[in-house]
């Protein structure tokens, strides 16, 4: 008898959840996004030039499922994940289309989320703090990127079993740094405001990498792993510059002299921009990297460069020619290790990390 | 009637007694604590820092860095790390009961380099935190310090 109670009860509660979870799966979805560019011959690219102007778009619908009446009042959320070098914040133009719109031609306006206006399930956290604790900077190995959330300026009343689609476009510039990145596209509305589960809210991350060419300094790769790691990724001889070696990138030692090496060194020269070069200390306690963890092969080396390489107050570092080594430098690690795994070929044996030193 | 003239006029002579000798009197509240000047005197450490909200103090050796603040109103820094300023010079603060900024101005220099700061007391210790950028502009650090014994 009692488990017949018990039976119905769960019955119950169960009806009840489904019921609660029906009511309040107004899905949206991402159906696709666009990153190719065209360039001045006509060709579609997933590049561009430093500097250039460029389009995104991403495409999706939504399917509202609710009890209410009077429909959901909401405005939607369009974040994108981008270098911070793009200022995308400042720079960007993003409108929209909807079929909920009478003229769903007509390209509507969105405006960056100001950081006051929190996410009304986002636990005080702002939108940009929301998306980074949830999906950091998705498939990238630098941090150097950054969210930046719009909202629609016009709030839309949606009602149930209108399913309509929207197009989002986002018009900006690229930096002026040469780099290799995987974009970001997120959706929600203020209604949801960033709550659990993933009906309300949706991101996918571009699979191909979108490279900015003809730009300032060495490529930023943000979409491989390499042997050297930099934090952060611009500064100058009075910043503080954690170098990392990456030893776990390839685990082998024919194509990574130094990946059984428990004891690595940083050297290499600072050259200043008269030409002159200052040595890195001698192999010991000064230029032994801290390995991070038992569990994995990195290991950091924090310098101030101007210190680290006893530069005179009066010359400045143009830039830093580095590279990893065992204790005796009978193996080192340095670009043209990083370029045979990572292109399969190098020009040479003896080409050094390069660290330019510039902001942006 | 005389009398409360009589009295009238003695309770307003003694009025203008004490108004013209108000160099005797005493205005303060003796239940009101009187804000204590603050004061930046003494040798300063490294206590943590941080590069763009990440705490780095760990990274790298910043315990010989030391700041010295003399009540003459002179500092000099002894073991170098980037800082606001280099040389040796002079401090002073911008109040000394609610300070807000401290102003190092190196010998020789035109003018001095005016730093806002936090003040906070831990574990009893008045802390000394300073946000700068000794380098590119897009990196942030925040240097607490605490003043040693000696």
């Amino acid at each position: 008898m009692k488990k017949k109670m018990f039976f119905k009860h769960i019955t119950y509660v169960f009806i009840l959840a489904t019921a609660v979870a029906l009511s309040a799966a107004d899905c949206v979805f991402i159906d696709r996004y666009d990153i190719m560019q065209t360039d001045e011959e006509g060709r579609q690219l997933n590049s561009v030039k430093a500097g250039s102007p460029m389009t995104f778009s991403v495409v999706g619908h939504l399917e509202p499922r609710t009890t209410d009446n009077n429909g959901v009042t909401s405005k939607l959320v369009f974040a994108m994940l981008a270098p911070k070098d793009w200022d995308v914040a400042h720079q960007a133009k993003v409108t929209y289309k909807t079929g909920y719109h009478d003229d769903p031609e007509e390209e509507l306006s969105m405006s960056v989320i100001p950081e006051s206006q929190l996410p009304k399930n986002g636990e005080g956290r702002t939108w940009a703090q929301c998306l980074t604790s949830d999906y950091g900077v998705g498939p990238n190995v630098l941090d150097d990127m950054e969210w930046i959330v719009f909202q629609t300026d016009k709030t839309w009343v949606v009602r149930n079993n209108e399913d309509k689609p929207f197009y989002i476009f986002v018009r900006t510039r690229a930096g002026q740094r040469n780099l290799k990145c995987k974009l970001g596209f997120f959706i929600n509305h203020t209604d949801d405001g960033f709550s659990g589960g993933t009906d309300h809210r949706k991101v996918v991350f571009a699979n191909d990498c979108f490279e900015v060419t003809g730009g300032k300094g060495m490529t930023i790769d943000f979409c491989n792993r390499h042997f050297n790691r930099l934090s952060p990724l611009t500064a100058l001889q009075n910043d503080y510059v954690t170098i990392s070696y990456q030893a776990d990138v390839d685990p082998s030692v024919s194509s990574n002299p130094l990946a059984a090496t428990d004891e690595i060194y940083l050297q290499g020269k600072a050259v200043t921009v008269s030409g002159k070069t200052y040595d890195a200390p001698a192999i010991g306690a000064q230029t032994l990297m801290r390995r991070q963890s038992n569990l994995g092969r990195s290991f950091s080396l924090t310098i101030w460069p101007a210190g680290f390489f006893n530069v005179p107050t009066d010359e400045i570092i143009d830039h830093i020619d580095y590279y990893f080594s065992n204790a005796d430098g009978s193996a080192i690690v340095n670009q043209s290790t990083d370029d045979k795994v990572q292109l399969g070929a190098s020009d040479g044996d003896d080409t050094p990390f390069n660290l330019k030193l510039e902001c942006e | 009637m005389k009398n409360i003239i009589k009295k009238t006029g003695s309770v307003l002579l003694m009025a203008l007694a004490l108004t013209g000798c108000s160099q005797f009197s005493d205005d303060s509240n003796p239940y009101d604590v009187a804000e204590a000047v603050k004061s930046f005197g003494g040798v300063w450490k490294l206590k943590s820092v941080t590069r763009n909200n990440i705490d780095i103090t760990a990274d790298m050796d910043f315990s010989k860095f030391e700041l010295h603040m003399g009540d003459d109103g002179r500092y000099h820094i002894e073991n170098y790390l980037p800082f606001v300023v280099e040389k040796d010079g002079t401090w002073h603060t911008d109040d000394p009961l609610y300070p807000f900024q401290l102003s190092f101005l190196e010998d020789g220099a035109a003018s001095s380099v005016d730093v806002n700061f936090n003040f906070p007391v831990v574990n009893g210790q008045r802390s000394l935190l300073i946000t700068l950028s000794p380098g590119c502009a897009s990196n942030v650090y925040t240097y607490t310090l605490e003043r040693t014994d000696n």
